[in-house]
């Protein structure tokens, strides 16, 4: 037998062996000592919404009662409360009248009464507003407000029910009733109707979110971890009670070596807030203020009153990582990893790309003209799929900068 | 029959493979750094080394151009790889009887690796790295098929280790080779000249056939062709096709001068770093059977360069003589050649006279050859 069965066994050295690396992850470490209920108010200022919308049924020469929006009134009391009338009355004078048929507030209250009344606020068809009484023609828009005055003294979440009513009459004492116009159009109907609504008292200028960014629009920092970073550091405000927006805000903050205070004299300083968009502050603290390892409360000046947050923050500068680009959330997923660029590279053109160990392009992240913002890696490669487990090198080729860093996709 | 048993198992072969190459991959796997070039030479060559035969590093190219290793072959490389990720190689192969045996131990260090928080702060260090042992053996196909007669075939297989951050993978892989040495001579171009008799290397390698944690390793086909074009002037070619990639098309060049200082350079078309090479190598043939330092240089763009270092020592064997003269008989033997294989044992047997296996091979091949010889005179005879 001149041909030999050759068995091939080959033993897999299956042995499990230990690939854990060394060590555990550190966590972060929390600074953040003060109770964690939101804020607290050095004020008595109130508020107020009126959170329903204003509709009446069709009524003899009135196209109902209704209203746009919801109303505030920050910060002299004062809710005023737009009502619209339509007349599709059959008199070219006919009459209008709005009135508060009823109100009260919440069981118990404790405060002054309050007031109101209407006002006139214009008309683009008529003669005679004066109220209660409105003449105006057909098709015309009568546009009243009700002024509601809330006393000061008014507790928040007092509720304040109201009930409008609205009639019709001609001018000509006619009775109104059904009637059919000279281009065959029937008209009319009910000769009155109302409707209800009521008016909250909230707190005034609340501070729905304050949070610092480094070109990070994304992360929200003060609500979500306790450190600032020392660069960069702005920080925005989100307040509500609009439209009747804050005339200045200002923020300030008080650095202090220790989380108690107890540190010395804390450096109190502040910077004005500009608004960059309705409802949000933005202002940047100087970098030279607070330092790396200051404990930093921070407190808003709306209009004149403050707004105390009790929150302290450590401030702490970003990790020296011994590259000028600087690499955030780099074991992923959850969520995406971030860098960086110095500010040198702005303006530059250059090139963002993954690549994997053995040197193949996996995602082309960004070319062109670098922006002074976060450049992000969802960890997906250019057709879209989870790259899969393992290092990759996210390699920065810009003119005046070439470095490469590591993410890693778990 | 067995020839067309044969032709039937390679068409299949063929035909898995092409379906395995053409499925559509994600353009990363967990095992990619089974693609990273393993040997200072390959890189100095463009990484076309699927048809270099007599090395070691055949484990991880083609385990079937291992076959033509005569002793003891060790190989060992240091590699700077991308940023400050290293990697280092071992690998020997030495043949036993008929075959060709080789391990190989790759180790990738990624330099370590600090976890840092969605604010750039430093949560973890973490040191990652891969490892891949490999076993492979290689013989000439004759000892399988017939049809293979002439044909180095080689089979390998790796168990792979990754260890991440606090977790790590595993996987198994396989790798398949065929090897052919042959002349233009030899394919029936009768020309005399020296280019027709001039030995050219082909080889087949389908690679990385297995798992990694939850992916698929990264499969890999590559054609190659290697030559020795003139004195001192050495050239391969490959072609690879690796999954969710294009075709590579890899050439290297190898001039030695004066017998000692080896120069490289080699380019590949299809990657998307180290498209080129450049290598040195220093020969040192009057240390063991063969010492040699190489080392290669790629350029890989915004990675960085790449260096690697490497060293080849090729030792006599360490079996003893009687059993060398016996494995030498066992061959002749099984190819039929029955006097050399005669020779070889009584070769052992003088030096050593008690030896009862070789003995008794030697008694078995005498009756073997009186029963041919009874069988070739009744031939003659009935003639």
């Amino acid at each position: 037998m001149n041909r030999l069965a050759a068995t091939l066994l080959l033993v897999f050295c299956a042995c499990t062996l230990s690939f854990g690396a060394p060590g555990t992850p550190s966590g972060t470490v929390l600074t953040n000592y003060s109770q964690l209920h939101f804020f607290y108010w050095s004020t008595s200022f109130t508020n107020y919404i009126m959170d329903t919308s204003l509709t009446m049924g069709s009524i003899y020469g009135i196209d109902g009662i209704y209203s746009l929006a919801a109303y505030n009134g920050y910060p002299d009391y004062s809710a005023r409360i737009d009502l619209y009338i339509t007349n599709l009355g059959n008199d070219a004078d006919n009459d209008a009248t709005l009135f508060v048929s009823s109100f009260s507030n919440s069981p118990g209250y404790p405060g002054s009464p309050w007031t109101y009344h209407f006002e006139v606020a214009a008309a683009d068809v008529g003669t005679n507003y004066a109220i209660p009484f409105a003449l105006f023609g057909v098709g015309a828009i009568f546009h009243a407000v009700l002024v509601v005055d809330i006393p000061a003294d008014a507790p928040t979440n007092t509720m304040g029910y109201f009930t409008i009513g609205g009639t019709t009459l001609s001018n000509s004492n006619h009775i109104a009733g059904t009637y059919t116009g000279y281009n065959g159009i029937s008209y009319g109907g009910e000769t009155h109707a109302g409707t209800s609504f009521t008016v909250r008292v909230i707190p005034p200028n609340q501070i729905v979110d304050l949070y610092a960014s480094d070109a990070i629009d994304t992360i929200t920092i003060f609500n979500a971890t306790q450190y600032l970073r020392k660069i960069d550091n702005f920080v925005y405000a989100v307040l509500r009670n609009t439209p009747v927006r804050a005339a200045t805000v200002n923020l300030w903050y008080a650095v202090d070596s220790l989380p108690d205070g107890a540190g010395g004299n804390p450096d109190d300083a502040s910077v004005p807030m500009a608004e960059v968009s309705p409802n949000l502050y933005k202002a940047k603290i100087p970098e030279d203020a607070v330092k790396s390892g200051n404990y930093t409360a921070f407190f808003l000046e709306i209009d004149g009153l403050n707004y105390l947050t009790n929150y302290t923050y450590l401030l702490k500068g970003i990790y020296e990582q011994g590259y000028e680009t600087i690499v955030m959330n780099n074991i992923i997923p959850p969520g995406s990893a971030y860098i960086k660029l110095p500010e040198k590279t702005l303006g530059k053109p250059g090139k963002i790309t993954v690549y994997s160990i053995a040197g193949d392009i996996v995602r082309h992240v960004y070319e062109g003209e670098i922006g002074n913002t976060v450049y992000g890696w969802d960890g997906t490669d250019d057709q879209g799929i989870l790259a899969q487990t393992g290092i990759y090198f996210i390699v920065v080729d810009v003119e005046n900068l070439k470095e490469v860093r590591k993410i890693m996709v778990k | 029959m067995s020839r067309n048993i044969g032709s039937r198992t390679a068409g299949w072969v063929l035909c898995l493979t092409l379906v395995f190459i053409s499925i559509i991959y994600p353009l990363t796997s967990e095992s990619d750094f089974l693609k990273i070039p393993k040997s200072a030479r390959a890189i100095g060559l463009g990484d076309s080394y699927t048809s270099i035969i007599g090395d070691s590093t055949a484990i991880e190219y083609n385990p079937a151009a291992m076959n033509t290793i005569e002793n003891f072959a060790l190989s060992f490389m240091y590699q700077s790889w991308i940023d400050n990720a290293y990697a280092c190689y071992l690998s020997g192969a030495m043949k036993i009887y008929d075959f060709v045996i080789g391990t190989s131990l790759y180790y990738v260090d990624y330099g370590g690796f600090s976890h840092y928080d969605a604010y750039g702060m430093l949560l973890s260090e973490y040191q990652p790295h891969d490892i891949c042992w490999k076993a492979a053996i290689s013989m000439d196909g004759g000892l399988l098929f017939d049809f293979l007669t002439g044909f180095s075939v080689g089979i390998g297989a790796g168990v792979i280790g990754r260890g991440l951050a606090d977790f790590g993978t595993w996987g198994l892989t396989l790798d398949l080779g065929i090897n052919y040495t042959f002349t233009l001579q030899r394919l029936g171009f009768k020309y005399d000249s020296d280019l027709f008799r001039m030995p050219i290397n082909a080889g087949f390698a389908l690679q990385n056939i297995g798992f990694t944690g939850d992916t698929a390793a990264p499969l890999k086909g590559t054609l190659g062709i290697s030559a020795g074009l003139a004195k001192d002037l050495y050239l391969s070619l490959d072609v690879a096709l690796e999954y969710g990639r294009p075709f590579l098309y890899k050439m290297g060049i190898e001039y030695t001068l004066f017998n000692i200082l080896i120069l490289r350079t080699g380019f590949n078309l299809g990657r998307d770093t180290g498209n080129l090479a450049f290598g040195l190598g220093l020969r040192y043939p009057e240390y063991f059977n063969d010492l040699r330092l190489d080392y290669a240089f790629s350029y890989m763009g915004a990675l960085g360069n790449n260096h690697n270092f490497s060293l080849y020592v090729d030792f006599p064997v360490f079996v003893d003589q009687v059993s060398q003269y016996y494995q030498q008989g066992i061959y002749h033997y099984l190819h039929g050649d029955y006097e050399l294989a005669k020779e070889k044992w009584l070769k052992a047997l003088a030096i050593d006279p008690e030896n009862k296996l070789v003995r008794k091979k030697l008694d078995d091949l005498e009756k073997l050859m009186k029963l041919n010889q009874m069988v070739d005179s009744d031939n003659g005879t009935s003639q």
